[in-house]
């Protein structure tokens, strides 16, 4: 599958258990950086495994951990199937 | 030898002793290595100029050399990004600020995951970079065996150019071949050590692709099976919006409900005891002002502050579980969505959580918060938190209020807690706007350790070492706080500095329905908030064990006048007054000091006092004046 625009999406309008892969990262340059040092670099396999309620953090597996990120975060993250 | 004097010795002469720092990333197993390393015999220290707790013992058994080993916070890179992680790092490149005479450590040790081997080595490679001398300890070998993909230590080795020993946490298996393995790498010619300032994300992404690369060619060899069962399974539960929230208000009304249900008995016995060591002490000392010093002042003065050692001993011993189990980093997380509609992160939870026993040990872990302004901010709402010095004064004025209820007085009690978080809401919103310090923006990023079984020996000596350390470091300032109102009261009530204060300040109480009594009451809360009531118990001259000084207190209270109207002193309005204004009023010199440390500065921690003491004035007067317009 060709990465075309259609294809394209943040990791913050993630549904379900599906596997995607880092393609970007913009945003705020003290939270990229972060971001990269726990792992979100280009190419890496991340999964959705839990949502909080109300609207708080999204929880995702990456690298064999699971990590947190705010939805502000996360939509830092572009990602492709 | 002790640690103690180890760490005198080194500032007199060149070091003797070699210093292993374990320095690594959060939940990697760091601790459990510390402990196997040290025999879990250890005290924590401070960094100078910054209060973040290090651990610091012995290496256990005989080594050829002697061998400090030091454990600090958790790291996720080599370049800070909160203050405990710029405390942590300070250790491996300015080591003399905590231990004289060294520069840096003989060595770093580094545990790494194998179940999440690449974000771990990344670490490993900033440190070689920086000069370290590093050693890997390889942990949870055992859980990527489960997955189908063990690391082999020799081959990982080979890949990172470092030493690499397998260890397991639990058992302790393979600790004494990384001993081994890093008293020879202690022995190498040190190079020179320097940390990085910052990161760029080329340079990041490049070290992840290295990581990657080790980790794909380590477990290439290795047939991948089906994935076991995963040790994250629960968070279905946990995160689910139904059950977890429903779990989550469980848990913490659990929490809550322990502390004060097993600590009260405890409380009851340490002031019994400390009444009777008193009374025993007084005949055997010598009449006039050094017997009064030490019977009524010295003696009451460390009672109160041990009477506050069971909520907080419990209090840590709980939030132990819940840390080591996993808990408290989801409680994190489903917190954040609230906090951060004030300007706090889902990282002020625990320090929040922990200012419910006491601000001070909540001061002290908002260190944890990234970001200036958002820590600043956790320090704003800390001592709103319901502390635990408060519930003797609630306790007092709740039964006179509602005598015989204990449910509505129950629901008052909750109704205080509620009260706490709103005013502390609105104090956070109106601290962000007036703190001149940019937006910190740093977001919320935080790692979900896998649910486990608490480690029971290490939890047990975490909440004796953090105790331990409450005592030293607010129990102090307590105690001589205490006595300091004690001279202030010296001889009697009648005649002292004391009733002089009180007369002056009589015309500030007026207002909320008070006279000098209260007034005088309101000055001793400030050496700790419940000598509230055993200061009104002198003032009113009612004497006797704790039980019946609160009776006899009730009953006096029932009869009080008030000495400016001579209408009765206590009423519904007056009593509402004051239990809002300790509600409110930051009453504790000690909270204070530690705030002006913690915040580095003075200007901050006397503008919180003189905010939250004005505002409480403010809301206790109002209420006081709306209530007696209502004939209450």
């Amino acid at each position: 599958m060709s990465a075309s625009p259609r294809t394209l999406a943040e990791l913050a309008d993630m549904h379900g258990g599906g596997m995607v892969r880092v393609r970007s990262l913009s945003g705020r340059p003290q939270v990229l950086i972060r971001l990269e040092e726990i792992g979100f670099t280009p190419g890496t396999e991340v999964r959705l495994a839990a949502v909080a309620p109300f609207g708080g953090p999204l929880a995702f597996d990456l690298r064999g951990a699971r990590i947190a990120l705010r939805r502000a975060d996360a939509a830092c993250v572009e990602v492709i199937p | 030898m002790s640690a103690a004097t180890l760490v005198g010795d080194v500032s007199m002469e060149a070091p003797s002793e070699a210093v292993w720092v374990l320095a690594g990333p959060p939940n990697a197993g760091k601790t459990s290595l510390y402990n196997h390393l040290t025999g879990a015999r250890y005290r924590t220290v401070n960094y100078p100029g910054a209060t973040v707790d290090y651990c610091i013992g012995t290496l256990a058994g005989k080594p050829e050399r002697p061998t400090l080993v030091l454990d600090s916070p958790g790291i996720v890179s080599l370049v800070a990004r909160s203050d405990d992680e710029r405390a942590a790092l300070s250790t491996l490149d300015e080591l003399g600020r905590l231990l004289p005479g060294h520069a840096v450590p003989d060595v770093v040790v580094v545990p790494v995951d194998a179940s999440q081997m690449s974000r771990h080595l990344v670490l490993v490679r900033q440190m070689r970079r920086a000069g370290l001398r590093t050693v890997v300890a390889l942990t949870m070998n055992d859980i990527a065996r489960a997955q189908g993909r063990p690391v082999d230590p020799a081959r990982l080795s080979d890949y990172l150019s470092v030493v690499v020993v397998e260890v397991d946490g639990r058992s302790g298996h393979g600790v004494q071949e990384l001993r081994a393995a890093v008293e020879q790498v202690a022995a190498l010619p040190a190079t020179r050590v320097a940390l990085p300032t910052e990161f760029s994300l080329e340079q990041v992404a490049e070290d992840f692709a290295w990581a990657d690369r080790i980790e794909s060619a380590l477990s290439e060899i290795v047939k991948r099976r089906p994935q076991a069962a995963s040790r994250r399974d629960f968070d279905r539960w946990m995160l689910h919006p139904v059950a977890g929230t429903a779990l989550f208000l469980l848990v913490m009304g659990g929490l809550f409900w322990s502390v004060f249900a097993l600590a009260s008995p405890m409380i009851d016995a340490i002031g019994s005891f400390f009444d009777f060591l008193g009374g025993a002490v007084a005949p055997h000392l010598p009449a006039g002002m050094l017997g009064a010093f030490v019977s009524q002042g010295v003696i009451p003065g460390v009672g109160a502050m041990f009477s506050f050692v069971p909520q907080i001993a419990i209090l840590f011993l709980l939030m132990g579980i819940l840390e080591d189990s996993g808990f408290l980093a989801r409680g994190a997380m489903l917190t954040d969505r609230f906090l951060s509609v004030i300007g706090l992160n889902g990282r002020s939870f625990v320090p929040l959580l922990s200012a419910n026993a006491c601000a001070i040990p909540g001061i002290l872990a908002s260190r944890t918060v990234p970001g200036r302004k958002e820590r600043l901010l956790t320090i704003l709402a800390a001592p709103l938190m319901n502390c635990s010095a408060r519930l003797p004064v609630y306790g007092l004025l709740l039964s006179f209020l509602v005598p015989g209820r204990p449910a509505l007085a129950g629901a008052l009690l909750a109704a205080l807690y509620l009260g706490g978080v709103i005013f502390a809401s609105v104090a956070v919103v109106i601290g962000a706007k007036l703190l001149r310090v940019p937006a910190s923006d740093t977001g919320f990023q935080l790692e979900l350790p896998a649910w486990r079984l608490p480690a029971w020996r290490s939890v047990l000596s975490n909440a004796w070492t953090r105790t331990k350390s409450y005592l030293g470091r607010a129990g102090t300032v307590i105690s001589v706080i205490a006595v300091l109102f004690w001279a202030l009261n010296y001889p009697d009530p009648e005649h002292s500095l004391g009733l002089s204060v009180g007369h002056f300040l009589q015309p500030l109480m007026e207002p909320m329905g008070g006279d000098w009594r209260i007034a005088l009451g309101l000055m001793a809360a400030f050496a700790a908030r419940e000598v509230f009531v055993s200061t009104l118990a002198v003032t009113f001259a009612v004497s006797g064990n704790e039980d019946s000084v609160v009776q006899g207190l009730l009953s006096v209270m029932h009869g009080a006048t008030n000495a400016v109207t001579g209408a009765p002193l206590f009423t519904v309005a007056s009593v509402v007054a004051l239990l809002v204004y300790f509600m409110v009023s930051m009453q504790c010199l000690a909270t204070v000091a530690v705030i002006r440390k913690e915040s580095g500065s003075l200007k901050f921690a006397l503008g919180q006092m003189a905010a939250y003491v004005a505002a409480s004035w403010v809301l206790a007067v109002l209420i006081y004046q709306i209530l007696h317009a209502l004939g209450l």
